[in-house]
């Protein structure tokens, strides 16, 4: 028997080299040692693997010397038989034995299928040596992570906006667009929650007026369009620039969001920045010739006098002047009232005050503001004085006493006061008017005993009339009465009563935020003697506390719109008055101060 | 004759010096993008922005785009690295440029938003940028550090010569084992077939091969070659001796791939970060506009 083992190699371009040498015997041997004779260089090859024996019958038997098992046809063997005529594969290691037949003869093919070693294998220096074979990707994350954000951040929204565009209301729930609020809403506005498309209705389209108005429905202009314009003059370049870009961006100006900002926080809007203001009222004399409003810049140093709303004669339509206080203006409310007298501390005031029982708590020091100015509900200013409530309980209209029941006159109907002392002695009063307690007059506090205030102890209903209406009468006491005009009549004229309840017709001012000051601190009520001062404070009281828009050390920084409205309403036009007629007349309101 | 002086074009005559990227040109892109932060911080101080800072105002537009501007051109350096062109714009200035300024976009992007931050696609691109930033000065640091040590580490080796070493290595290790026993023969073929290439990131970053086939081969056959009488025992000490080279080309390779890992790792984080940042920057910006 022949083995003819045919040792196959390939050069680098491939073809096919083979060294075959004979072996007549009948078993070959097969290993990685030398002297056998299929010598394997495999490492994976003992040194005496197997051995191919040839039978006498034709067929070949394939056997692990020492047990080792080889691979034949695919399957680990230690044992093959190969029948007569059959052709088989061995791999032992990384070679591959093709036993096949020629003639007689057996022709073993060997090849080496698996490199020398896993170095020897073809590789890419500068791709092993990255980490690219590490398998770690670049592009691939890149791309998922870019995709996923335009779709979550740009597209999801875009198809929310499209899917509410131009509804009237978003159901609750999550909304995709809200992944583009910059920050939260102001507390205003906390109503929309989440629907954005409540102000942001157009793709690409600031938030128009339009948006705002459809709540805000009852926002006046602030000047004519025409006066605005002229008042702005001409914007500086870089104005101009910032505008002509705002158009580009289809962001038009003078819309209500170019002042009112949101998105600040969920906060109280935030006032709107100076120079909206400024922007005009700095110089707006040189702009505007015709205004009469004074040109206003910063709080700080650029804000004039105030220029309080001084009533100058009372009545139904009274006539009220915008008087600076540098002028040190006068008031006439129709009243007589001095402060000073009031706010004594040792006078006879102060000692009546301290017998009343509604007054006695005031530590004995007779009265104090606060027993004739009631703080409103929410502290912010102060109820009208009312006669009846605050001045009442000494200045009483007390004529008789019915029963157990006190008849006083009717205030604020000088008519009516009339026909109840002339009921007085025609009928229902007392027999013996001069024997009244009430009728016999009352001490002016502080004024000797001796010295009784003659109210109506007279004789005679004509003589108690226009004693009531005299110098000493109780009318005559707060008002100002003029006498009739005929000797004898008995047409007192009571002058009407405007107690504005502003005075600054222009700004507004919060007593609440001010309550840590004492009342004095800004009104100089205590060292009033007069009813015509105006105890408004100066711009100086104010800056005091205030700076301008600059912060300064210790004062609190104050833009226009701490005190100013663009929108506001002028209060002036709600000052409280009172009717005005020949001889009935209806006092009413006291002095109520706000600012 | 005399020798005509070399002519020297003098904008590339740094070129032939080494400069590192950041000291390019006298640290031109320092000088520029402190300058840039500095007017940046400057203006942030002094522009009274009512009612108070924010990416919506005049001054916050404006630092938006410069910030929006920057970013783009950044992240085309790996467009530009792509192009090998000649010109007065060298890859090294660019590289230098994108450095430096990416860093002044801290100031300027941190500006813009004037410290407001919220869940919004508006932070997102914000810290997805830092992020890119992030990556960035981890890369400037391993550029400036590791190139040096792996140069020091591969001699004058390139890697083809570390593989052809190697492979050269393998054959006569291959070699030296045909005369072994079949235990000490599968023991050196285990080192033969294992790929010193098929550690993970994490295995090449910390240079951590337990159990290499190869250490354990230098461990069980330099236990072998102990018994001086045993038969074969010059053939042991061969494959010893081969075996021990294999092991310090192994460990050169290794750290080769360290070094190298610790190059590039980053950039596995900045550029895939570096889409997410555009995607988002686009989202913030149409979204700005969208909802304006």
């Amino acid at each position: 028997m022949t083995f003819t083992v045919q040792h196959v190699s390939f050069t680098n371009d491939g073809r096919e080299i083979v060294r075959a040498k004979d072996v007549a015997q009948s078993t070959l041997s097969i290993g990685r040692g030398p002297g056998c004779d299929v010598a394997l260089p495999d490492v994976a090859v003992p040194l005496e693997h197997a051995s191919i024996t040839a039978n006498s019958d034709g067929t070949l038997t394939v056997a692990s010397t020492a047990g080792t098992p080889f691979m034949a046809n695919g399957r680990s063997a230690t044992n093959l038989t190969i029948a007569r005529g059959e052709d088989a594969v061995l791999n032992f290691g990384s070679h591959e034995l093709l036993v096949s037949r020629s003639g007689e003869g057996v022709i073993v093919r060997v090849e080496r299928k698996g490199a020398v070693a896993d170095s020897s294998e073809s590789k890419d220096s500068k791709y092993v040596f990255s980490l690219g074979k590490t398998g770690a990707k670049m592009r691939l994350p890149a791309w998922i992570l870019a995709i996923s954000i335009l779709l979550t951040m740009l597209a999801w929204p875009i198809w929310t906006w499209s899917t509410y565009h131009m509804a009237k209301a978003r159901a609750g729930s999550v909304h995709a667009d809200q992944s583009w609020s910059p920050g939260p809403i102001s507390l205003a506005h906390a109503s929309f929650g989440k629907d954005c498309q409540a102000c942001h209705v157009n793709a690409f389209e600031s938030v128009r007026d339009s948006s705002c108005i459809a709540c805000h429905k009852d926002v006046h202009d602030h000047a004519p369009p025409a006066a605005l314009r002229d008042a702005k003059g001409e914007a500086n370049p870089f104005r101009r620039v910032l505008n002509a870009t705002s158009r580009l961006f289809n962001k038009p100006e003078n819309s209500c969001v170019a002042c009112h900002i949101e998105h600040e926080g969920a906060v109280p809007m935030p006032a709107t920045p100076q120079r909206f203001c400024t922007d005009c009222h700095d110089g707006l004399s040189t702009r505007l010739k015709t205004t009469k409003l004074l040109d206003v810049g910063d709080f700080a140093s650029k804000h004039p006098e105030f220029r309080p709303g001084v009533v100058v004669t009372p009545g139904v339509v009274p006539t009220i002047k915008r008087i600076s206080l540098t002028d040190k203006p006068k008031e006439n409310t129709g009243l007589k009232f001095p402060h000073a007298l009031h706010l004594s501390q040792t006078n006879g005031v102060a000692r009546m005050a301290m017998t009343l029982p509604g007054y006695s708590q005031n530590g004995g020091r007779g009265l104090a503001c606060k027993d004739c100015h009631v703080p409103t509900a929410d502290r912010s200013s102060f109820a009208p004085v009312e006669m009846e409530k605050n001045c009442g309980a000494c200045h009483s209209l007390g004529l008789a006493k019915v029963g157990g029941t006190v008849l006083t006159l009717r205030h604020g109907d000088a008519r009516q006061a009339v026909a109840e002392i002339r009921a007085l002695y025609s009928g229902i009063g007392p027999q013996n008017p001069a024997g009244n307690r009430f009728l016999q007059g009352r001490h002016v506090p502080g004024s000797p005993a001796s010295a009784p205030r003659a109210d109506v102890g007279s004789a005679s209903p004509d003589a108690a009339i226009r004693r009531v209406f005299s110098q000493g009468g109780a009318c005559f006491e707060c008002h100002q009465v003029a006498a009739p005009r005929e000797p004898g009549s008995l047409n007192f004229t009571v002058a009407p009563v405007s107690v504005p309840k502003h005075y600054m017709s222009k700004a507004w001012f919060d007593h609440k935020a001010h309550d840590t000051a004492k009342c004095e601190t800004c009104h100089n009520a205590p060292k009033s003697k007069s009813a015509t001062d105006v105890l408004m404070p100066g711009i100086k009281s104010c800056q005091s506390c205030h700076a301008g828009a600059t912060p300064q050390h210790d004062k609190i920084p104050s833009t226009c719109a701490m005190c100013h409205g663009y929108h506001f309403e002028d209060p002036l036009k709600a000052v409280s008055t009172l009717p005005t007629a020949a001889v009935p007349h209806k006092s009413g309101s006291a002095k109520a101060k706000s600012g | 004759m005399a020798t005509p002086a070399r002519k020297t074009t003098g904008k590339r005559s740094g070129a032939s010096s080494h400069v590192s990227f950041l000291k390019y040109a006298d640290y031109r892109w320092l000088k520029i993008a402190v300058g840039l932060s500095a007017l940046a911080i400057l203006t942030y101080a002094l522009i009274d922005v009512e009612p108070r800072p924010s990416g919506s105002s005049w001054y916050g537009y404006t630092l938006g785009t410069i910030g929006a501007g920057l970013i783009v051109w950044l992240a085309l350096l790996g467009l530009r690295k792509r192009t090998i062109r000649p010109g007065q714009w060298t890859l090294k200035s660019w590289v230098s440029a994108h450095v430096w300024l990416g860093l002044s976009l801290i100031v300027i992007a941190t500006l813009h938003c004037a410290f407001q931050f919220g869940w919004n696609v508006h932070t997102l691109a914000y810290v997805l940028m830092m992020a890119v930033i992030l990556s960035g000065v981890y890369g400037i640091c391993a550029y400036t550090i590791l190139p040096r040590q792996l140069s020091a580490n591969r001699g004058e080796m390139t890697q083809a010569e570390m593989l052809d070493n190697l492979r050269s290595i393998d054959r006569q290790l291959h070699d030296a084992a045909q005369p072994l026993n079949s235990d000490l023969a599968q023991i050196i073929g285990a080192s033969l077939d294992d790929d010193p290439f098929a550690g993970n990131v994490f295995a090449r970053l910390r240079n951590s091969y337990p159990n290499c086939p190869t250490q354990l081969a230098f461990a069980e056959v330099s236990a072998a070659a102990r018994d001086r009488s045993a038969p074969g025992a010059e053939d042991i000490a061969r494959a010893v001796q081969i075996l021990s080279r294999k092991v310090s080309a192994l460990s050169h390779i290794r750290r080769h791939l360290q070094i190298k890992a610790q190059l590039d790792v980053w950039l596995y984080v900045h550029v895939p970060l570096t889409f997410a940042l555009v995607a988002a920057l686009f989202a913030h910006v149409i979204s700005v506009f969208f909802y304006w």
